[in-house]
């Protein structure tokens, strides 16, 4: 039965696509698949304590591509999520965020002087007013 | 004094209270010059109805001892870094002789249910009037301190100019000349958004349109709302929704019937019970903090043909 609806769902998002006529605007709405819902597993009676806490989200920005991304993705991602970079405002100069992630919050314990150096590199090669993409 | 979730959920009386929910920061890009730190829009704030334990309470059944002069709070949510630094503890702390001290509630529910892990569970800090900062999460320990705490969060972060509205000027900062305060030193100031109409598809001559939106203050209920269509030139007031309480959200509506065809500015501002109003001047300072002018959307007005 599952297999079924998401096979639905997936006509549905072609038949979206198709339904691009030339001379009209796009409207407001956002493709995916409708009616695709995951049936969790009924609770089991029992003696512990499991309360639902609701879902946690898994989304983190995209970085732009470049020399230096994946030491981003990896160091910058030990406390927080790397969308805490794409939050920001494009910053002329992001040596001062660097020095507050390294000295401040203590990240110079697990990134290397040389690894923070690159990083830098990599922030000002995409994250400026002059270079940031979007 | 040692309490299970099941002795807040049983010994205590449960309070009840709509209040909203904003992040210092909320509407920091409209900062100019802009400032680091997320650049939210307006989407950085919520209302619910909480439902928990007074603070007070808490508080009279552990005893305060004379000396108190601040409320330690400090949740679960630690992070990677080290101990003694922001990155590995978050505390927050109010001051004993706050008044909002008698308004707090560690809650347990949201909305009549269990607070979802990432809006606290099992218990939260709910602060009125106050910035989600002092919201603490997953709340497990609270302490009396007998001086004021010095820790990052408190001595070093969340920090606005020691002036009436929070505002000070790039200058100034450059020149080391502005002294700080924690944030909590402020409530909320008032402001109210509109949500319809939000410009993406252009109104029509002679039908009417709601202009609908939502207003809170953290000094205390909203009390009057008005519309401006040309831009803040004249003002006419909206009609307000329900009471949910005076820290809550209150919705308001008004409807307009634009006559002639064009570009119009349509102006919102609140203003509440203590006669706090919005400014339409901007506000500055470093981080971002406390922003609550007047919000405009601008909207297309199509002959109806
Ligand atoms: C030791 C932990 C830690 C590491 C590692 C770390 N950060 Fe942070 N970062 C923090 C904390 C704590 C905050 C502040 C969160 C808050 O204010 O709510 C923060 C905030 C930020 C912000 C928001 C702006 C600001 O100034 O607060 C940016 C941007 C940022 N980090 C970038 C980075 C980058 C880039 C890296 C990789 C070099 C990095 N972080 C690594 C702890 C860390």
């Amino acid at each position: 039965m599952k297999k079924r609806v998401a096979f639905f769902g997936i006509l549905l998002g072609l038949g979206l696509v198709a339904a691009e006529v030339p001379g009209t605007v796009a409207g407001q709405w956002t493709g995916g698949t409708l009616g695709l819902i995951l049936q969790p597993a009924p609770a089991a009676p029992g003696g512990g304590s499991t309360i639902n806490i609701g879902p946690l989200p898994t989304y983190t920005a995209e970085l732009a591509e470049g020399e230096g991304k994946e030491l981003v993705m990896s160091y910058c991602s030990i406390c927080h999520s790397v969308t805490y970079i794409t939050m920001q405002p494009p910053l002329a100069n992001w040596k001062p965020t660097m020095d507050k992630m390294l000295k401040t919050y203590g990240a110079e314990k697990w990134i290397p002087a040389d690894v923070a150096e690159k990083i830098l590199a990599y922030l000002q090669a995409h994250y400026t007013p002059e270079t940031r993409k979007e | 004094m040692e309490l299970s979730l099941e002795d807040l959920l049983t010994k205590f009386k449960p309070v009840s209270i709509a209040a909203v929910n904003q992040c210092s920061g909320n509407s920091r890009s409209r900062f100019q010059p802009r400032v680091a730190g997320g650049q939210w829009g307006n989407g950085a704030m919520g209302n619910a109805l909480w439902t928990g334990v007074r603070l007070k309470d808490l508080l009279e059944a552990a005893g305060v001892k004379p000396g108190t002069v601040q409320i330690q709070f400090e949740g679960l949510d630690r992070g990677k870094g080290p101990e003694n630094l922001g990155s590995g503890r978050f505390m927050k702390s109010l001051d004993l002789d706050d008044p909002v001290v008698e308004e707090t509630i560690l809650a347990y529910a949201m909305n009549g249910e269990p607070l979802p892990m990432l809006n606290g569970f099992p218990v939260r800090l709910v602060v009125p009037g106050k910035f989600a900062t002092y919201w603490l999460k997953h709340v497990t320990w609270i302490r009396a301190l007998t001086e004021p705490d010095k820790n990052f969060w408190m001595a070093t972060a969340y920090r606005v100019p020691d002036t009436p509205n929070g505002s000070t000027t790039p200058e100034a900062v450059a020149a080391g000349q502005v002294k700080t305060v924690p944030i909590g030193h402020f409530n909320m100031p008032v402001r109210s958004f509109i949500i319809d109409p939000d410009g993406t598809s252009p109104l029509v001559v002679g039908m009417p349109v709601k202009i609908r939106g939502v207003a809170f203050s953290g000094h205390g209920k909203v009390v009057k709302v008005e519309i401006s269509t040309d831009d803040g030139k004249t003002w006419r007031p909206a009609v307000l929704g329900a009471d949910y309480g005076k820290y809550s959200f209150r919705t308001f509506e008004f409807t307009w019937r634009p006559s002639q065809p064009g570009n119009y500015v349509i102006a919102v501002r609140a203003t509440d019970e203590k006669g706090n109003t919005q400014p339409d001047a901007p506000v500055w300072n470093p981080g971002g903090y406390l922003w609550n002018k007047i919000e405009r959307q601008e909207v297309v007005v199509l002959a109806a043909k």
